[in-house]
């Protein structure tokens, strides 16, 4: 690794998701092992959405935080895109950060639209398990890295060593469904269009 | 003299409905070509009517995603059903609006509030039904509320022909649906309304998309919309999933479109 320049910021964000518990997550992160790797790779903060464990947290919010500025909220109504783009790199101001993240899609694609490393724990005490399914084909796949709790400080350095694959330039679908409800409609295809 | 008895007619007359019944049914699923409107040139050059059915927080974020590139011009009456006690997923239809709005609208700031018309993007609106199942309820009334949403869903896609601004009295073209639990009632409602012969055939042609959280299989909603066969395209956004269920068969029960979310 290059050597890391002092007093770049360089954040870890840290998100439980709206609807389902998962103080395990948060227990992991602030774990000694974690937030050691998190120094030696030289992040300065980390910041964590807890919703409704606030209480909880401050339990377990460690005295010795190994020099990491540590700081949690409950919710964001206004959705997670900027806590997440504190993350990404700004010439002269932060490095690059990562995201760590339930197994939520909606929470997987705003980290993977802004291109971020990201690491996804499924909550294995959830019945459904298609998120594990998603997390497992995403880390295959070559876009995020999955972990489990135990896993989480060694999950952070693959996630920021790996060669990332881009979502916005791979999905290759621009268009959303726009093209296939005008199918059905059946009206002349854009491209068409254009030719003419 | 033979005389024909009662109970011989009756069986007669039974044999005669589920034959008619049935073959209505067989005309209806025959997919060898889409049913067109013959008042209508096609490849199409008018303005369709579109309705939209969300549901949850997940959903309509997804959809969102799913609707960016649709193109207001051609969809010029954009119908939203959602489900009541669901204040949120107005809100919601209203970011939708906004996102799919901004490119077209000749300022490019002001975006068209529900039941406003406008030259370019024409109009939208919001429908509410019954909700088809609480959360928490008891699973043993969910049939009765289900079918208190059916009708609820057959009432809205009448009033929505009635309210048309495409074509007034014309049943809306297209159903775009991602999953939530209403759109299943709400694709059945289309369904019958075609079957009995109150709405054309070429009408209210439903696209289910499935979420592209599902890697390997399908959700609730997508199963029972797949069995039923109501949907004229249904798609889902990952190979593995749509390998699983069309097998090796080379039957294609659904289509796999790529990821369509962004």
């Amino acid at each position: 690794m290059e050597p890391v320049k002092r007093r770049m910021r360089r954040e870890c964000f840290l998100t439980i998701g709206a609807t389902a518990d998962f103080p395990q997550l948060l227990a992991a992160a602030v774990s000694d092992p974690t937030l050691q790797k998190l120094r030696d790779l030289g992040f300065t903060d980390l910041t964590l959405q807890v919703g409704e464990l606030a209480d909880y947290f401050l339990q377990i919010k460690p005295v010795d935080s190994k020099g990491i500025n540590i700081r949690h909220f409950a919710f964001n109504k206004h959705g997670l895109q900027d806590e997440m783009r504190k993350c990404q790199a700004k010439p002269g101001v932060s490095e690059e950060g990562i995201v760590i993240c339930h197994a939520g899609a909606g929470t997987i694609l705003d980290a993977m639209r802004l291109d971020l490393p990201l690491v996804v724990v499924p909550n294995i005490s959830l019945l459904d398990n298609h998120q594990e399914e998603l997390a497992s084909e995403l880390e295959k796949q070559g876009y995020v890295v999955k972990s489990d709790l135990l896993g989480l400080a060694g999950a952070i350095e693959k996630a920021i060593e790996m060669k990332r694959a881009a979502w916005g330039r791979s999905s290759g679908n621009a268009g959303g469904i726009a093209r296939i409800v005008d199918s059905v409609c059946e009206y002349e295809e854009e491209v068409k269009g254009r030719l003419d | 003299m033979a005389t024909i008895s009662a109970l011989r007619l009756l069986v007669a007359a039974i044999v005669l409905a589920i034959t008619t019944a049935f073959l209505r049914l067989l005309y209806i699923f025959s997919t060898i070509q889409p049913h067109r409107n013959p008042h209508v040139k096609y490849p199409k050059t008018t303005p369709s009517h579109m309705v939209i059915v969300l549901g949850s927080g997940g959903h309509t974020a997804e959809m969102m995603s799913l609707m960016r590139d649709v193109d207001p011009r051609r969809y010029k009456h954009r119908t939203y059903i959602v489900s009541s006690g669901d204040g949120f997923s107005s809100s919601k239809a209203f970011e939708i609006e906004k996102r799919i709005q901004t490119k077209y609208t000749a300022t490019g700031i002001r975006i068209t509030t529900s039941g406003e018309d406008d030259p370019v993007t024409g109009v939208w609106d919001i429908k509410v039904v019954p909700r088809a199942r609480k959360i928490h309820q008891p699973l043993y009334t969910a049939p009765f509320s289900s079918l208190w949403c059916l009708v609820g869903c057959l009432r809205v896609l009448c009033e929505t022909a009635r309210e048309s601004k495409v074509s007034p009295g014309a049943f809306p073209d297209i159903i775009l649906t991602n999953g939530p639990a209403t759109a299943v009632i709400v694709a059945l409602a289309a369904m019958l309304l075609k079957y009995i012969g109150v709405a054309p055939l070429w009408t209210m042609k439903t696209i289910y998309v499935e979420s592209w959280a599902r890697v390997k299989t399908l959700s609730l909603s997508g199963k029972i919309l797949l069995s039923l066969r109501v949907c004229d395209r249904f798609i889902v956004q990952w190979e593995a999933l749509s390998k699983a269920i069309n097998g090796g068969t080379g039957r294609k029960r659904v289509e796999w479109g790529g990821f369509l979310v962004e």
